[in-house]
């Protein structure tokens, strides 16, 4: 029998602490900045970091943002989107919209602009900040504590907790849930969202749900 | 930048097109009323129920000695002209002022008009501002570019060494890359200082991350080593500390900006000494060095941005009075303050009086 079999076993006793070097593998990063050559984006890759890199944000993008399909977003202020794609027609009001869709979604606000009182705002809002120009070894430095304090499977899994909650389902079918997850962890395999859908009903942001739901599956035992 | 349209012989103090202050001839030979020649007219000011509309945006009233004033809306404030005969607004006065008055006299239309091309010179101004602000920035962001290049390619150029850590990957590169590798380190610092002088709440930004304060400050004392050797100043870094600290990304530059203000200004052939020290809240930090005597007014002052103390400037002729600016900026949001202790000391040198001073903070 695995543990996750027992009755009273729960999900926090089964996860195992993950290594420095499996959460850079397992971290999915977005870094959103129109100039390339500003980011070190290259030696993060280099260094081990799973690191996507766009050069602008399209709705489609947005949405893949919106559904927590990355861990981390590195996100620059100016010139990322079309005017008029957000409500500030800028990166500040793709980083409120992310915000009010998954409030646990780690931002990064990097930028230039952090003289400027008109971006105060930004920086407060985001979790971590990168002045730029950004050297690797601060970026490096700040990408790891962000990803000890905010990425991790019980971490996620007390934000599906927290959703499901608010949406109103309740203990027993959270439990259920949890049990499905720790087998789909234990077992490598996926939980697709349909069957997420039929433990506990159909819930407000369920894309939301499911993709935490993902990456606690994919860091529950370290993507082993 | 666009012509700016002033009027010609304008009577009152006014700015023209070569960029002179001029004062003006009205407000220069008030005939009657000397009053508001040294101070604002009271009245003018205070009394705001005795003014009149003469005009949108004009509002004017009559002093006890007989003299106009107007309250004119400009760029959005007010300005208050006194010494004023007006005409044309119902405001009639006995015939003897009337005379007296006369190199006074203005009309509501002349009034009218000097307010518009006050406006459309404060406009053409604000445009122009803007615009160079805009190029600044500009540049100011090229110039990040450019920086994130040569910080980038420093580290890499430490990374690709041999060693467990950046300090022993960092000793085995040749002396001239280690000179590169500093310099691009302080030019990091640098960037990141510039931000809080045109807003102190970006040293608060982001969140704290645990980190060793020794070693943060033993990393500046060695970028900052060879602005010492350039001033023939030592610095010697003491008090072995272990404790980790919460702090900002702008943590950095407050024992920059302090170590860097001591090499600055201490005597040649002399120690700065660091010490670092684990308390029972925290780390204590303090910046000693044998430089000018702060007088007790201005030790408050130091910290004010663009206050550059009575001796500064005779010390080190270059000096933009932000240093300690930025340093406090970053303390204070850390929640504690940079305090200083002078000693007595009364040795002089080129009729300057030094003295040992110590610069320190606590953090927890």
């Amino acid at each position: 029998m695995w543990p996750f079999e027992k009755r009273n076993v729960h999900l926090a006793d089964v996860v195992r602490p993950l290594s420095g070097e499996q959460l850079k593998r397992l971290t999915r990063i977005v870094v959103i900045d129109d100039e390339p050559d500003t980011f070190p984006t290259e030696d993060l890759r280099q260094n081990g970091y799973s690191v996507e890199y766009w050069r602008s944000l399209d709705a489609a993008g947005l949405r893949r943002l919106e559904n927590g399909e990355f861990d981390i977003v590195v996100l620059d202020i100016q010139g990322i989107v079309a005017p008029g794609f957000s409500d500030t027609g800028d990166g500040l009001g793709v980083l409120r919209r992310l915000k009010r869709a998954n409030p646990s979604q780690a931002v990064v606000a990097c930028s230039g602009q952090n003289y400027s009182l008109d971006t105060m705002d930004f920086y407060k809002i985001a979790d971590a900040t990168l002045g730029k120009p950004v050297s690797i070894i601060r970026c490096m430095g700040i990408l790891d504590d962000l990803m000890q304090s905010s990425v991790g499977a019980n971490r996620y899994w007390e934000g599906v907790v927290a959703s499901l909650r608010v949406s109103g389902v309740n203990e027993k079918k959270i439990r259920n849930l949890e049990r499905e997850v720790m087998e789909a962890a234990h077992s490598g395999k996926p939980l697709a969202i349909e069957r997420v859908e039929s433990i506990v009903g159909h819930v407000e942001k369920i894309v939301i749900v499911a993709e935490l739901l993902r990456k606690v599956v994919a860091l529950a035992f370290g993507g082993a | 930048m666009s012509e700016v349209r002033l009027v010609g012989g304008c009577p009152y103090p006014h700015v023209a097109t070569d960029g002179a202050l001029q004062s003006g001839t009205v407000l220069e030979h008030p005939a009657l009323c000397t009053g508001c020649v040294d101070r604002p007219c009271k009245l003018a000011h205070g009394d705001r129920s005795r003014l009149s509309e003469l005009s949108a945006e004009i509002f004017g009233g009559t002093c006890g000695r007989g003299v106009d004033y107007v309250r004119v809306e400009l760029s959005g404030g007010h300005t208050v002209l006194n010494g004023l005969a007006v005409t044309g607004a119902g405001l009639d006065r006995p015939r003897r002022q009337k005379k007296e008055l006369a190199s006074n006299r203005v009309s509501i239309n002349q009034l009218r008009d000097w307010q518009q091309n006050q406006n459309e010179a404060s406009h053409v101004l604000e445009a122009d501002l803007e615009e160079k602000v805009r190029q600044s920035l500009e540049m100011f962001h090229d110039v990040q570019t450019a920086a994130s290049t040569i910080i980038r390619s420093a580290e890499r150029l430490q990374a690709k060494q041999v060693g467990a850590t950046d300090d022993e990957r960092f000793e085995r590169l040749p002396a001239d890359a280690q000179t590169l590798v500093k310099a691009a380190g302080l030019l990091e610092l640098r960037m990141q200082s510039m931000p809080i002088v045109s807003n102190p709440a970006a040293a608060s930004y982001g969140f704290r991350r645990r980190r060793s304060i020794y070693r943060i400050v033993d990393r500046t004392v060695r970028t900052l080593q060879p602005l010492g050797e350039d001033r023939k100043i030592a610095l010697r870094l003491d008090g072995p500390s272990h404790a980790s600290v919460s702090v900002f990304e702008s943590f950095d530059l407050l024992p920059l900006t302090l170590i860097e203000n001591a090499i600055k200004y201490s005597a040649t052939d002399r120690v700065v000494e660091i010490v670092v020290r684990d308390t029972v809240t925290g780390v204590s930090v303090s910046v000693s060095s044998f430089s000018p005597w702060i007088p007790p007014e201005e030790r408050q002052s130091i910290f004010q941005k663009r206050f550059r103390g009575s001796t500064a400037s005779r010390v080190a002729q270059k000096g933009s009075g932000l240093g300690l600016f930025i340093a406090e900026a970053v303390a204070q949001a850390h929640a504690t303050h940079i305090r200083l202790d002078s000693d007595d000391t009364d040795e002089r040198s080129s009729g300057i009086r030094y003295c040992n001073n110590r610069f320190f903070f606590n953090i927890h």
